[in-house]
């Protein structure tokens, strides 16, 4: 995990800013297939020419990933029509628990165009790794019994399959779409 | 005049145990040694309907004061919680209480430390009020309501 951050880093401080915003990350993302929240499968190779914002979570998390689908309507605020051309992308971290019901259930309050995403353990790891992500199950003495420890990072993905931003928690809503922007037609 | 000594050491023990309870009364007993404030409680989300609450505990008192546990009619399992963000890295854990210090506060906000509640019979909804029943080590219980409003 140690190399995968040193990787992120070394790429980052390697970034072209061509695009004025817009980065290229060298061995960062990539394709991968999971199964959506509707029980289909879903590969992103098969997707290309949308623009997806990817993130990690799991339908467990206590207020990170409610605050982040909430920013995440925020940011369809603010671009307004052409948010259509925009889809969230939400990766389970936690596979054994979330099944596409539940991953269902989860997202529909949420006034968002957003793909559940779950799989086997395995699969889901292999994704977090491509893309330099990181989770750990954590027992919890607890009604809760488990906790996912994971990492809060959003990943922009262009037509291509390519990353082309890296989002932190707790970014502006603003800033996210005045940057999304410059992907969408 | 013999008795009057003893009679004397009587009269300061008690002056003295007067003083001790009136000065637990002070910090202990009185209404204002620890206050609850700006309580809110998010909505819960389905399908586990779990939900969070939020809230500033001031204490007014000269000793640290452990916030021991937490219950509502509103959840069958409620659990004291700590969250911190290591870098970009989100982690949960249980802990058995939260410490105020002497004339300090306490501040449970989203991200942070919060209670947790497992187990509602019902959804909680914006707008409606949740009760809560705060249980210190040294001091009587606190009651307040958290007005539920979104993230
Ligand atoms: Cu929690």
């Amino acid at each position: 995990m140690k190399w995968a951050c040193l990787g992120l880093l070394l790429v980052s401080l390697g970034c072209s800013d061509s695009d004025a915003g817009l980065l290229d990350f060298q061995g960062i993302g990539g394709d991968f297939t999971l199964t959506d929240e509707q029980g289909q499968k879903f590969s992103l190779a098969e997707h290309r020419g949308q623009v997806y914002l990817l993130f990690f979570g799991f339908t467990h998390c206590p207020d990170v990933c409610p605050t982040t689908l909430v920013e995440l309507q925020e940011v369809f605020q603010r671009l307004g029509g052409a948010g259509q051309d925009l889809q969230i992308l939400f990766v389970s971290v936690d596979p054994e628990r979330d099944t596409p019901e539940l991953l269902a259930s989860y997202l529909q309050p949420f006034d968002l165009p957003v793909i559940g995403l779950t799989g086997t353990v395995s699969q889901v790891e292999k994704v977090a790794q491509a893309y330099g992500a990181f989770f750990e199950k954590v027992a919890l003495d607890s009604a809760a019994v488990y906790t996912m420890d994971h990492s809060t990072r959003s990943y922009l993905i262009d037509g291509e399959g390519k990353v082309r931003y890296i989002f932190r928690y707790k970014d502006e809503p603003e800033r996210i779409a005045q940057i999304v922007r410059k992907l969408l037609p | 005049m013999r008795s009057l000594p003893p009679l004397s050491i009587f009269v300061f023990a008690l002056s003295l145990l007067i003083a001790c309870s009136h000065e637990q009364d002070a910090t202990a007993g009185s209404p204002g040694a620890v206050d609850v404030t700006a309580a809110w409680a998010r909505p819960s989300l389905p399908p586990h309907e779990n939900s969070a609450a939020f809230f500033v505990v001031h204490n007014r008192t000269d000793h640290a004061v452990q916030l021991l546990g937490a219950s509502t009619s509103r959840a069958g399992v409620t659990e004291l919680h700590h969250m911190e963000m290591d870098g970009d890295r989100m982690r949960m854990r249980r802990v058995p209480s939260f410490t105020i210090p002497a004339h300090g506060e306490l501040v449970l906000e989203p991200g942070s430390n919060h209670l947790m509640f497992f187990e509602l019979p019902a959804p909680w909804v914006d707008g409606e009020k949740v009760d809560l029943h705060l249980e210190f080590d040294s001091l009587p219980a606190v009651d307040v309501l958290a007005e539920v409003r979104p993230l």
